[in-house]
């Protein structure tokens, strides 16, 4: 720690930028967007030292990464279909991403209403995420390096980092798996070792690989589980009823007690995906659930009150052909892997 | 934390670089670390110098202050189920105003702000003209980084030649 401490003051002191105190301009430098860090790394060796460090890229990522106007949701389109209505597997363009903006929840709120109806099995749509004023697409991402397999699965977000997994079997569920942890904000793309994954037979199977953040290290180990709320790991899980899917729910597990907790969630969703991370800090609960099936539907749902099952609120809806959606801080994200 | 010698209605006398004495309410300066600090020391009679900070700039640093205070008054008098949705307008009406406030200024006036308000510890403005500088400069080439900073270059023009061909699309 002390060490930590004298190492960030002498690269403060190692600025020396005439212009302005040193502090007042690394508190600047921790502002910017990625872009602009990658491009004055050039500036001069204190800089390049400076933004390589733990502690300014924590910085980085307390001032922006939660911060509603560089939020985006992640979208993988479609291979290649300009229609949308089929996977034509016999693409190899299946690493175009799609990037959309998260509205401003207030304005959305304001503008479409919050109230929405339980119709019957049908969810009414209030507000849609193609309503052009809420939910442009911003830009297009492309992986920098094609798949050997058909097509990366995107499997988790953290602090702007993408993991990514490639499976030579079609079904997508492992034998061998490669994973790969993506910046698309740096472009960096790094393999990761090969995970040990056992076949998972029981009646219930695993619907997630997450990985998980070792601030220490700084660097991102991959894990079972998704988001890490109130001391506890959580992941979707699905129910195997002989060859049908029969039910979802969230499965926690809390640290401290080694105790495993069923969770219900708000709309049954048989046949969905499903996913569940912690929440930014700009939305008022823990959890956030993202539910989409390929066909028509995608909804994000906000767990307000943590394990009270009646506070689930729907925040979007996305209508069209939906691939995978996740939350995803954009331009904020992590800088090196530091080797 | 509680702050026995802070009153409603003591005021400091701050005193600036080129000797323009400005009065503040007590509870508006708790915004400056530094003011806060010397509150808790009990060492506030008399002119407060703050040789750092000009006249012009500590105007302005107390137009924010008093701004900053002001809202955090009113917010209090509200009934709690309003009070969560007035907060809201508030805070989206306190953006505005910070900004249209960041915006008014030239230049000069945002480097002494920034290092005026670096000098009293007033985290928010701080953060603020900081924000303000790094949309101001994030389109920016590197030379004209180096300029506007006043920095040499360490790198030699191999090296920097190499950084600029590995993250060619950020040079884009």
């Amino acid at each position: 720690m002390a060490e930590a401490e004298s190492r960030w003051d002498e690269l403060i002191r190692s600025i020396l930028s005439r212009s302005f105190p040193n502090e007042v301009v690394v508190d600047i430098l921790s502002k910017l967007p990625v872009k602009s860090l990658i491009r004055f790394k050039s500036v001069c060796k204190p800089w390049r030292a400076l933004f390589g460090d733990p502690k300014f890229i924590e910085m980085h990522l307390s001032n922006g990464i939660f911060n509603k106007r560089e939020s985006y949701l992640l979208r993988i389109l479609p291979f290649n279909d300009e229609d949308g209505s089929s996977l034509s597997t016999d693409s190899d363009d299946g690493s175009e991403f799609g990037m959309l903006p998260i509205p401003d929840q207030t304005s959305v709120n304001t503008s479409l209403g919050y109230d929405f109806d339980f119709n019957g099995d049908e969810f009414e749509e209030i507000y849609s995420l193609r309503d052009k004023k809420s939910f442009d697409e911003i830009g297009k991402l492309e992986v920098p390096i094609q798949s050997k397999s058909l097509y990366y699965l995107m499997v988790e977000s953290m602090n702007g980092v993408v993991c990514l997994v490639e499976t030579d079997d079609d079904e997508g569920w492992y034998p061998t798996v490669n994973m790969f942890l993506w910046n698309p904000a740096t472009r960096e793309f790094k393999t990761l070792p090969k995970p040990y994954i056992d076949r998972f037979t029981g009646p219930v199977r695993v619907a997630a690989v997450g990985f998980a953040f070792h601030p220490k290290i700084n660097d991102y180990k991959d894990y079972l589980s998704s988001a890490f709320v109130n001391g506890a790991l959580h992941r979707t899980l699905c129910k195997k009823d002989g060859y049908f899917l029969s039910e979802n729910y969230i499965l926690s597990f809390d640290v401290c007690t080694d105790k495993f907790n069923k969770m219900k969630l708000p709309f049954p969703y048989v046949g969905y995906e499903l996913s569940v991370y912690q929440a930014p800090k700009t939305f008022e609960g823990p959890l956030v659930l993202i539910a989409y099936n390929s066909i028509e539907n995608c909804d994000i749902w906000l767990m307000k009150e943590y394990v009270v099952v009646e506070s689930w609120v729907r925040q979007y809806s996305i209508r069209g052909w939906v691939r995978s959606v996740m939350p995803f801080g954009f331009f904020h994200m992590i800088l090196m892997w530091n080797a | 934390m509680s702050t026995p010698s802070v009153s409603v209605n003591r005021v400091l006398k701050l005193k600036s670089s080129d000797g323009e004495i400005f009065e503040v309410k007590q509870t508006v300066a708790v915004q400056s670390g530094v003011l806060k600090q010397m509150m808790e020391d009990g060492c506030t009679e008399g002119e407060i110098p703050l040789n750092n900070v000009d006249s012009p700039t500590l105007a302005k640093i107390i137009e924010w202050c008093n701004k900053h205070h002001d809202n955090d008054v009113e917010g209090r008098v509200l009934s709690e189920e309003r009070e969560k949705e007035k907060e809201k307008e508030k805070a989206a009406d306190m953006k505005k105003w910070e900004s249209e406030f960041i915006d008014a200024l030239n230049r000069d006036e945002i480097y002494f702000l920034l290092t005026g308000s670096n000098y009293m510890d007033i985290k928010e403005l701080l953060d603020c003209a900081a924000q303000k500088v790094a949309d101001m400069v994030k389109g920016k080439t590197p030379e004209a980084i180096r300029e506007m900073f006043n920095i040499q270059s360490d790198f030699t023009e191999e090296e920097e030649e190499a950084i600029r061909k590995e993250n060619q699309w950020a040079f884009d």
